[in-house]
């Protein structure tokens, strides 16, 4: 072999290599945007295909629920799905229809515009689009006095509208101002940015980034209040920050100029862990001047501390491209509503500590209604179950067979279990997800007699779940056997978001934690038809976890 | 899973071809030689569907409502009946069949690879083994391929092409689809659907575009030298592995149509330059025109090739000037109807953004989201970023640029060494003597060079119509290919054959 033929040689391969290699690579990838690099999955059909895609209106087109094209019409703010896909009504955005929506004065004549129309919905995708952030259809959208609900479908939302709107709220005013409490903070750490900098005249804060090609550009933040972005601001000195209720509504209301892509978010601290973001605003300005009205619901959940129910906040503006954002006065405002948006209900449930569980929570519906008496449900809409299951709870040893009652209503088949919460992780501080099933009981609900079987053959159990239908509430009882669970090491860090009924030594008596969930069931294969789905809802759960029958011990989920 | 309907799909663009083939031979005239008859059969692989979709579009406009067994088997009797009618005068059958055999021979013969060929020859079979595997299998998603399907589905649903384009909307209508393009592509997926009989699957659709990128690659198979030449192959490869070129095929986009047609038309022109006849400007007129009715950008095509042909003919001025001229109007007579329409519908022939009344509304602001969104918004963006698009982004062209670059420093190093850029001689007049040559070599980069001065000239212009999308920049894309394989082959060749060893192993 000639050192001549060693280089035609590695050419070669490097040239098939260089070619091939991207080829393949681009090809795996699109494969496996629908799952199919999994064989089986290579046969089904399209519409198989497509519910098995990560693409937004894609999955929100495969809702079963939209069979009637009549009353159903969306706006869209992305019309390819719809134009081939689509089998209800649908309007794109740029349609010239549209146009007087556009050049409507207030957000009532713009959302009459859209009723004139008939549009029902409104799905929304990921990316800013001046349809949306430059129109009313952004307040429109993100008010709970417009949509009944919103559903998240990968990175779409689809937004379900009133027929009318709710009237509007006066409610008292809380102001910030764009005073000395705005902190310049740099998303470039490393190394020193040159681009940015910042500037501030009392009422108006600036920020520049100006990269010679736009390609460079390093995003730059800006946070009211002191201190670093992810400590909460009264950690961080604030003596005054902005304060905000569980489920309350808030308006933020800020003038902003200045050129570029720009990202306003509410950051949201319940506890000392990283805060929740709520987006509020995406972008792209352009030198004019801009009231930006943007609607945010506070539902940050803490899993640490179930019963907080305020959070702190930071306004956060974020220039994620070359420009410069000239910041005037900020305003926030309650808007009066109280828990509307669909989210929230979610987040109340996840406050009082349920958690869902689902193999594919797609269009999976589930949440707590707190009226009178909170009231909990679960809807069925794909071909996995729905697990909803309760904090942790403690149990002394002896309990062999608590009884649970509650009330149920809805249609569809379900089963109850109680479920081994194992932690053995020194440092843990939440139970798992992934816990053991140990022991599954069926729960007989049409017969009055509550025979008590228990199994660890979980096909038997499963195959025996009893359907149910009704529109009233319909008391249940049931004795559910314990499973065997195995027992807490010695430095078990038992959660903090178990309720208060544990044991006064825990190294003398013996503990199990438990959970209490909720299945869903299907009986039929995917093939089904959409009445078959579950959807059920449960009241006053509590569950008689006495070891005598003296001392009562009632856990209330 | 190979469906009936992508069968039945390739089987009538197969059967159109041949047709397409014996029309087209017409064009060649008279004297053809035996290598223009090679390009013309191979050319036709991509304008036989174009013709069943020009027909499908004009069966559809004049006799809307009809049953899809009828449009079946009206489009395929007329391609018949074309076909007919063109040999009838001449039967040449024979001659027609050897022009396939030599084709085939052409591009198929495996004797005389050496071990760079067949290489390459095996890395293109695979990745276009990958483009159909992806057609096979994968959904139609992409936004502009459904965009368009969006509108093959009404015309599918109303049998007739009467309200194509739809933008005028009553109240029970959804769907908008607001461009000026002639139905070339949607023309195609109808087709589809109209050989599957619903609209259930989308699988025959999403074998149109790898079909012209598959015909555009065999066409630089050809356009470099056919299959014996060392580098065809890796032409094909370079083109198709282009990774702009690569997704906006498993994409279905619409592009690969209109870079095929104008790859077609620059072929087209050497056999119009030999012999100026009036068949053979009909000819190039049609292949040019077939760009057009797929993307109304084509008729940017118009004025490239036209000045190609004003450079490459050897007539005198006037009469270069009339047949230049001659080419682009029956290009544009082609689809006179859609540009004349698109005047009613649009207020111009080519409609962009400006026809779409949302994008007029000055409180969206879209002239910002439009600009940022691109990011082409600095005076450095608009030149590095977008003028050299094809050097300094090669997430999205690969290293095909940076070899054009290389092969552009090899030619002119040629050039100079052969005393063209010599002072002694008189430049001007071997300047131009070099620019009219019919040499593909030529023409490529005579074409890719107009190109992007008219592409220098926008951007002076502060216009960012050409580089505002990514897939504009494709446009000459192929012609790079072809510059880049003829150049560096020869230098190639002299040292493979420099090291007799590697020819003896295979």
């Amino acid at each position: 072999v000639t050192p001549v033929r060693l280089i035609l040689l590695l050419l070669l391969v490097l040239g098939s290599v260089a070619t091939a290699g991207p080829v393949l690579y681009y090809a795996a990838s699109r494969l496996n945007e629908f799952g199919l690099l999994s064989p089986q999955n290579l046969r089904l059909a399209d519409a198989g295909k497509l519910q098995l895609s990560r693409l937004g209106q894609v999955q929100m087109l495969g809702r079963d629920e939209w069979e009637n094209r009549e009353t159903v019409r969306v706006l869209t703010l992305r019309q390819a799905e719809f134009a081939f896909y689509s089998k209800v009504r649908f309007i794109s955005h740029i349609d010239p229809r549209m146009v007087p929506f556009f050049s409507a004065k207030t957000v009532e004549a713009a959302f009459q515009e859209l009723r004139r129309l008939g549009i029902t919905h409104v799905s929304i995708p990921e990316e800013p689009l001046p349809t949306l952030y430059n129109s009313f259809l952004e307040e429109i959208t993100n008010s709970g006095r417009f949509v009944r609900r919103r559903d998240h479908f990968g990175g779409a939302v689809l937004c379900e509208l009133f027929d009318q709107p709710l009237p509007a709220n006066e409610a008292p005013e809380k102001s910030v101002s764009a005073g000395n409490e705005w902190t310049p903070w740099s998303a470039v750490t490393k190394y020193a940015v040159t681009e940015a900098t910042y500037a501030h005249d009392g009422t108006i804060t600036s920020i520049f980034n100006s990269p010679s090609i736009s390609a460079n550009a390093r995003e730059v933040r800006l946070s009211s209040g002191p201190g670093p972005i992810d400590v909460a601001p009264q950690l961080a000195g604030s003596q005054f920050p902005l304060q905000f209720q569980f489920g309350h509504e808030y308006l933020l209301d800020a003038d902003i100029r200045g050129e570029g892509l720009v990202q306003v978010e509410m950051h949201l601290y319940i506890d000392d862990t990283p805060p929740k973001v709520v987006p509020l605003w995406q972008g792209f300005l352009s030198g004019r001047s801009k009231r930006l009205r943007a609607i945010f619901m506070q539902d940050a959940v803490s899993l640490k501390c179930i019963g907080c129910t305020t959070a702190t906040g930071r306004v956060v503006v974020r220039l994620l491209s070359r420009g410069e954002i000239h910041l005037g006065e900020t305003v926030i405002r309650e808007t009066g509503f109280v828990g509307r948006s669909s989210s929230f209900e979610r987040a109340m449930a996840e406050r009082r500590g349920w958690s869902l569980n689902a193999t594919q929570p797609r269009s999976i519906r589930w949440g707590l209604v707190d009226e009178d008496r909170p009231v909990l449900f679960a809807r069925q809409s794909g071909a996995y179950p729905v697990s909803l299951q309760s904090l942790g709870f403690s149990v002394r040893e002896g309990v062999t067979a608590p009884s649970l009652s509650f009330q149920v209503r809805g249609h569809g088949r379900f089963f109850v279990e109680l479920m081994c919460a194992r932690d053995e992780r020194a440092s843990a501080q939440e139970i798992p997800p992934e816990t053991d099933w140990l022991a599954r009981v069926l729960l007989p609900i049409e017969s009055a007699a509550p025979p008590v079987r228990s199994t660890i053959d979980d096909v038997s159990v499963q195959s025996s779940a009893a359907a149910y239908a009704s529109d009233e509430w319909k008391k249940v009882e049931v004795r559910l056997r314990m499973p065997d669970c195995p027992p807490l090491s010695r430095d078990a860090v038992v959660s903090r978001r178990l309720p208060i009924n544990q044991p006064a030594d825990p190294g003398v008596q013996r503990l199990n934690v438990l959970r209490l969930a909720f299945v869903t069931r299907r009986e039929v294969d995917f093939a089904g038809t959409p009445e078959e789905l579950p959807d059920v809802q449960f009241r006053d759960i509590s569950l008689d976890i006495s070891p005598s029958t003296d001392n009562q011990e009632i856990v209330k989920l | 899973m190979i469906t009936g309907s992508v069968i039945a799909l390739l089987g009538t663009f197969l059967f159109s071809s041949v047709c397409a083939s014996i029309v087209f031979r017409f064009v060649v005239g008279p004297s053809p030689t035996r290598s223009e008859r090679i390009r013309i059969t191979i050319l036709s692989l991509g304008l036989g569907p174009l013709l069943l979709a020009y027909l499908l579009t004009a069966y559809l406009t004049v006799f809307p409502g009809g049953t899809r067994e009828v449009a079946v088997a009206t489009i395929l009797l007329s391609l018949l009946v074309l076909a007919i009618l063109m040999y009838w005068p001449t039967r040449r059958a024979s001659t027609t069949w050897r022009d396939v055999q030599w084709a085939l021979a052409h591009l198929c013969s495996v004797r005389r690879l050496n071990v760079v060929s067949i290489t390459g020859l095996l890395v293109l079979l695979f990745i276009m083994g990958l483009i159909l595997l992806v057609a096979l299998v994968v959904p139609l998603t992409d936004n502009d391929a459904l965009e368009y399907a969006g509108s093959a589905k009404l015309v599918f649903e109303e049998m007739s092409a009467q309200r194509y384009p739809f933008v005028r909307l009553t109240d029970s209508d959804d769907y908008y689809g607001p461009w000026s393009h002639p139905m070339g592509y949607v023309a195609l997926q109808t087709w589809g659907f109209i050989l599957q009989g619903n609209l259930e699957d989308t699988s025959p659709v999403r074998f149109i575009t790898p079909w012209f990128a598959i015909c555009t690659a065999i066409a630089l198979v050809h356009a470099t030298g056919g299959i014996r030449r060392t580098l065809s192959p890796w032409a094909a490869v370079l083109l198709l592995a282009t990774p702009a070129y690569l997704f906006t095929t498993m994409q279905s986009h619409i592009d690969q149509i209109r870079i095929f047609s104008l790859v077609a038309a620059v072929l087209c022109v050497p056999i119009l330059c030999r012999q100026p006849n009036w068949q053979r400007i009909v000819g190039l007129g049609c292949v040019l025109g077939s760009g057009i009715f797929a993307h109304s950008l084509g008729i940017l095509s118009c004025l490239l090739i036209s000045a190609l042909v004003f450079l490459s003919l050897r007539t005198g001025f006037w009469k270069r000037l009339a047949i230049s001229s001659a080419v682009s109007l029956i290009a544009l007579l082609l689809v006179a109807v859609r540009l004349i329409d698109n005047v009613v519908i649009f207020g111009s022939p080519i409609a962009d953004v400006g026809a779409v009344p949302v994008y007029a509304l000055s409180q969206l602001d879209w002239e910002a989201y439009f600009r940022e969104a691109r990011g082409i918004a600095t005076f450095a963006d608009q030149w590095f970023a977008g003028f050299l698009a094809g050097l300094s982004q090669p997430r999205l062209y690969g290293i095909t640029y940076w070899l054009f670059v290389l092969a552009l420093g090899v030619f002119f190093l040629k050039l100079s060494r052969s005393g063209v850029l010599s002072l002694n001689s008189s430049l001007p007049r071997r300047v131009l003597g070099m620019i009219s040559s019919t040499r593909l070599q030529w023409s490529a980069l005579l074409v890719v060079l107009m190109f992007y001065c008219m592409v220098f000239v926008s951007v002076v212009l502060d216009m960012d119509s050409f580089i505002k999308n990514y897939r504009y920049m494709m446009t000459t894309l192929p012609l790079v290919v072809i510059f880049v394989v003829r150049t560096l082959s020869l230098p190639l060749d002299n040292w493979l054959r420099s090291m007799p060893s590697s020819r003896r192993n295979v």
